[in-house]
C-alpha cells in the first residue's frame, strides 16, 4: 500500500515536473516572441527612420533641384523673352514649338491681342518663304547651319531686312528640331546705306580736291613752261625746268591718286613709268638713244610716300638724262624697286653713262638737285649710297612707314 | 520496484548530471555568454557535488559525512547564487572582493546548525536552518531570473533561466515540505515530502535541456 502510495506519487511529481516545464517552456517561448517582436519593431523603427530619412533627403535634393530647375528656366526664360533677336524653335516637322516676344515683334504680331506662330509650319508662313525659295530649311535638316540675309513682310506690311541664322539640333544623329535666329537688321542697313552714300561722296569730293590740286599744279607748270621760254640765262633756265619738273612731278601723283579706285594709294610701278616717259619726253630724248629700264614690283604706296619718292626718282632720272649721255649716243638708264627678306625697300638707279669726275658726298651736297635727294631721303627715314663702277648707282633704301604728311619736306628744305 | 522508489533521486541526479555534461560540451561553442556557460558549469558541479553525496551515503552511511556534505552542498548553492547574481548585476566589487566574506558569513549559522545536530541527537537545528537558508536563496533566485527575463539578451541566458527556474521549483517545494510548513500534517513522514519536491525539480532540470535545444535550434 505505501509502495503503491509511493508510486503514485512519483508519478504525480514526474507529471508535475513536466507541466511545470511545458509551462516555463511556454513562457520562454512568449518571452523569445516578445523579444523578437520588439527586435522586427526596432528593425521596423529604424528602416521607417531611415526610410523618413531617405525620403526627407530625397525631398530636399528634389526641391533643390526644382529650384535650381526653377532658376535655370527664369534664366533661360529671361534670355529668351529679352533677346533683342527674334528666336524661334522649330520641331522635327519644322512646325513652331516657340517664338519669343522680339520674333512677334518683328513680324508685328504684338498688339491688344498678341497672335502666336505656336504650331504653324515655317513653310505655311509667308514671311520666311525665302528660305524655302533657297532651300536652306532641307540645309537645317540635313545638318548644316544657315546663314541668311532677306527681307520680309511684317503683320502690316512693312518691309524688314533681316539675318537669319539657323542651327539644326540632332538626337542621335536624328533630326529633332532646329533653332532659327532672326536679326532686325533694317535700321542697321539704313545706317549702312546712309554710310555708303556718305562714303562716296566723300569719296568723289577727295577725288575733285586731288583734280583741283592737279589742275593748279598743272597751272603753275604751264606758268613755270611759259616764263621758261622767255628766259635768257641759261642757269636761270635751268632751274626753271627742274622747277616745272617738280612740279609736274607732283602733280602727276595727283592726277594717279584721282585715276586710281584707291584714294589712299597709287600703284608706284604705274606713276614711275608715267615720270620717266614722261621726262624722256620732256628733255626730248629718242627712246632708240637712251633705253629706260623700269623693274618695279607692283606696289601700293601711300602718297605720303609716293610724293618724295617720286620727287627722288625725278631728280636722279633727270640727272641722268641731263648729264650722263653727252658724248656718248646710246645708253640705259635702269630704276628698281623691290622689297627686300628685311621687307626694306630698295630703291635703285642707275645709268651706264659718263662717270662723276667728283663723287658725290650727299653729306654735304653741292647741287639744290642732291640737296633736295638728301632732304627728301632724310624725310621718308631712309638712307642712300652712291657707286660708281661699271655704272653710277644710287640705292635708296627706305621703310614703308606712313608719313605724316608731305608739308614737312618743305619744313626740312627751309632748314637746309 | 522497491530499489527505484527507494533510489529514484539518485538514478535521476545522476542522469540529470550526465545529461547536462553532455549538453554543456555539445553546446559550450553555441553558448556566447560566457556567464551563462559559467551558470551551466557551476549547475554541473552542483550535481556532481549530489551524486558524490549520494553515493557517500549509500557506501559510507555516515551521519557526520553526511552533515560534512549537507555544509558544502548548501554553500555551494549560496555560492552559485550570489555569482550569478553579482555577474548579472555587473557588481563585479562583490564579484572581486566580497563573495568569499559573504559566504563565511553565510557559513557561520550552517555549520553551527551542523555542529549542534551532531552534538544533540534528539535536537536538529539543520532543519530550521535549512528552511531560512531555503528562503533566502529562493528570493535571491527570484531575483536573477527577474534580471535575466529583463536582459535584452534573454536569449543568451537560456540555460541560466532553465537552471535558475528550476532552482526556484526547487526550493519552494522545499519550503512547502520542510517541517515548519507541514508541521502537524505529516510530520513522521515530512522526508518522503522533500524527496518528490527533489524529484520534480529534477524532472524540470531534466526535460529543460531537450526544450533548450529544441528552442535554440529554432531561433538558430
Amino acid at each position: 500500500m505505501e509502495n503503491q502510495i509511493q508510486s503514485f506519487v512519483i508519478i504525480s511529481s514526474i507529471f508535475l515536473g513536466f507541466f511545470i516545464l511545458i509551462t516555463i517552456y511556454l513562457i520562454v517561448k512568449l518571452k523569445l516572441n516578445d523579444i523578437e517582436l520588439k527586435k522586427s519593431q526596432e528593425k521596423l523603427k529604424n528602416f521607417n527612420e531611415t526610410l523618413q530619412e531617405i525620403v526627407t533627403e530625397r525631398t530636399r535634393k528634389l526641391r533643390e533641384s526644382e529650384r535650381e530647375f526653377r532658376n535655370l528656366y527664369e534664366l533661360h526664360r529671361e534670355v529668351l523673352e529679352n533677346s533683342p533677336a527674334g528666336i524661334i524653335k522649330l520641331n522635327h516637322n519644322l512646325e513652331i514649338d516657340y517664338e519669343n516676344p522680339q520674333m512677334l515683334s518683328i513680324l508685328e504680331l504684338i498688339g491688344d491681342t498678341p497672335l502666336s506662330l505656336n504650331g504653324m509650319n515655317i513653310n505655311d508662313i509667308s514671311s520666311f518663304q525665302s528660305l524655302l525659295e533657297n532651300n536652306l530649311l532641307n540645309d537645317l535638316i540635313n545638318g548644316n547651319e544657315i546663314s541668311h540675309e532677306t527681307s520680309l513682310r511684317s503683320n502690316t506690311g512693312k518691309v524688314k531686312q533681316v539675318i537669319i541664322y539657323g542651327v539644326p539640333i540632332f538626337d542621335d544623329g536624328v533630326f529633332i528640331g532646329a533653332v532659327l535666329l532672326v536679326n532686325d537688321i533694317t535700321e542697321l542697313k539704313n545706317v549702312e546705306d546712309k554710310l555708303k552714300n556718305s562714303l562716296h561722296e566723300k569719296e568723289i569730293l577727295l577725288k575733285e580736291v586731288h583734280h583741283r590740286v592737279k589742275n593748279n599744279m598743272q597751272i603753275i607748270s604751264s606758268i613755270l613752261k611759259l616764263q621758261i621760254e622767255f628766259i635768257k640765262d641759261p642757269i636761270a633756265l635751268e632751274m626753271s625746268k627742274n622747277s616745272h619738273n617738280r612740279v609736274r612731278t607732283m602733280a602727276l601723283v595727283h592726277e594717279k591718286i584721282y585715276q586710281s579706285s584707291n584714294l589712299a594709294q597709287i600703284n608706284f610701278n604705274d606713276y614711275l613709268r608715267s615720270l620717266a616717259i614722261y621726262l624722256l619726253g620732256y628733255y626730248g630724248i629718242n627712246s632708240n638713244k637712251i633705253n629706260l629700264n623700269i623693274n618695279i614690283q607692283d606696289i601700293l604706296v601711300d602718297i605720303n610716300l609716293a610724293i618724295p619718292c617720286g620727287l627722288i626718282a625725278n631728280e636722279l632720272i633727270s640727272n641722268s638724262i641731263k648729264h650722263a649721255f653727252t658724248d656718248k649716243k646710246e645708253g640705259e638708264i635702269s630704276v628698281n624697286l623691290f622689297i627686300d627678306n628685311n621687307g626694306d625697300y630698295n630703291f635703285i638707279v642707275t645709268d651706264n653713262g659718263k662717270k662723276f669726275e667728283k663723287i658725290p658726298d650727299f653729306s654735304h651736297p653741292m647741287t639744290l638737285g642732291f640737296q633736295l635727294v638728301k632732304s627728301l631721303v632724310q624725310q621718308i627715314h631712309g638712307k642712300i649710297e652712291f657707286q660708281q663702277e661699271d655704272k653710277k648707282t644710287f640705292s635708296i633704301t627706305f621703310r614703308n612707314v606712313m608719313l605724316s604728311t608731305y608739308s614737312g619736306m618743305a619744313n626740312n628744305n627751309i632748314k637746309n | 520496484m522497491d530499489f527505484f522508489i527507494q533510489y529514484i533521486n539518485v538514478i535521476f541526479r545522476f542522469v540529470t548530471f550526465f545529461v547536462w555534461l553532455i549538453h554543456y560540451y555539445h553546446s559550450k561553442s553555441k553558448i556566447d555568454e560566457r556567464n551563462n556557460r559559467n551558470n551551466v558549469i557551476l549547475f554541473v558541479t552542483f550535481n556532481l557535488l549530489f551524486v558524490i553525496w549520494n553515493l557517500a551515503m549509500i557506501i559510507f552511511n555516515s551521519f557526520e559525512l553526511w552533515l560534512i556534505l549537507w555544509c558544502i552542498i548548501i554553500l555551494f548553492e549560496y555560492y552559485i547564487v550570489l555569482i550569478a547574481l553579482s555577474k548579472l548585476t555587473d557588481f563585479s566589487f562583490f564579484y572581486n572582493n566580497l563573495q568569499y566574506l559573504m559566504l563565511s558569513v553565510v557559513s557561520i549559522p550552517i555549520i553551527i546548525a551542523a555542529i549542534l545536530t551532531y552534538i544533540y541527537k534528539n535536537y536538529n537545528p539543520i532543519n530550521t536552518v535549512d528552511f531560512y537558508n531555503q528562503i533566502i536563496l529562493e528570493i535571491l533566485s527570484i531575483f536573477i531570473l527577474r534580471k535575466i527575463l529583463t536582459n535584452d539578451k534573454f536569449s543568451n541566458f537560456l540555460d541560466s533561466f532553465f537552471i535558475f527556474a528550476g532552482f526556484i521549483l526547487y526550493f519552494t517545494l522545499h519550503i512547502l515540505a520542510s517541517n515548519a510548513v507541514i508541521f502537524g500534517i505529516n510530520t513522521l513522514q515530512n522526508y518522503n515530502f522533500s524527496k518528490f519536491a527533489t524529484l520534480v525539480s529534477l524532472i524540470f532540470w531534466l526535460g529543460s535541456v531537450f526544450f533548450i535545444w529544441k528552442i535554440r535550434s529554432n531561433h538558430s
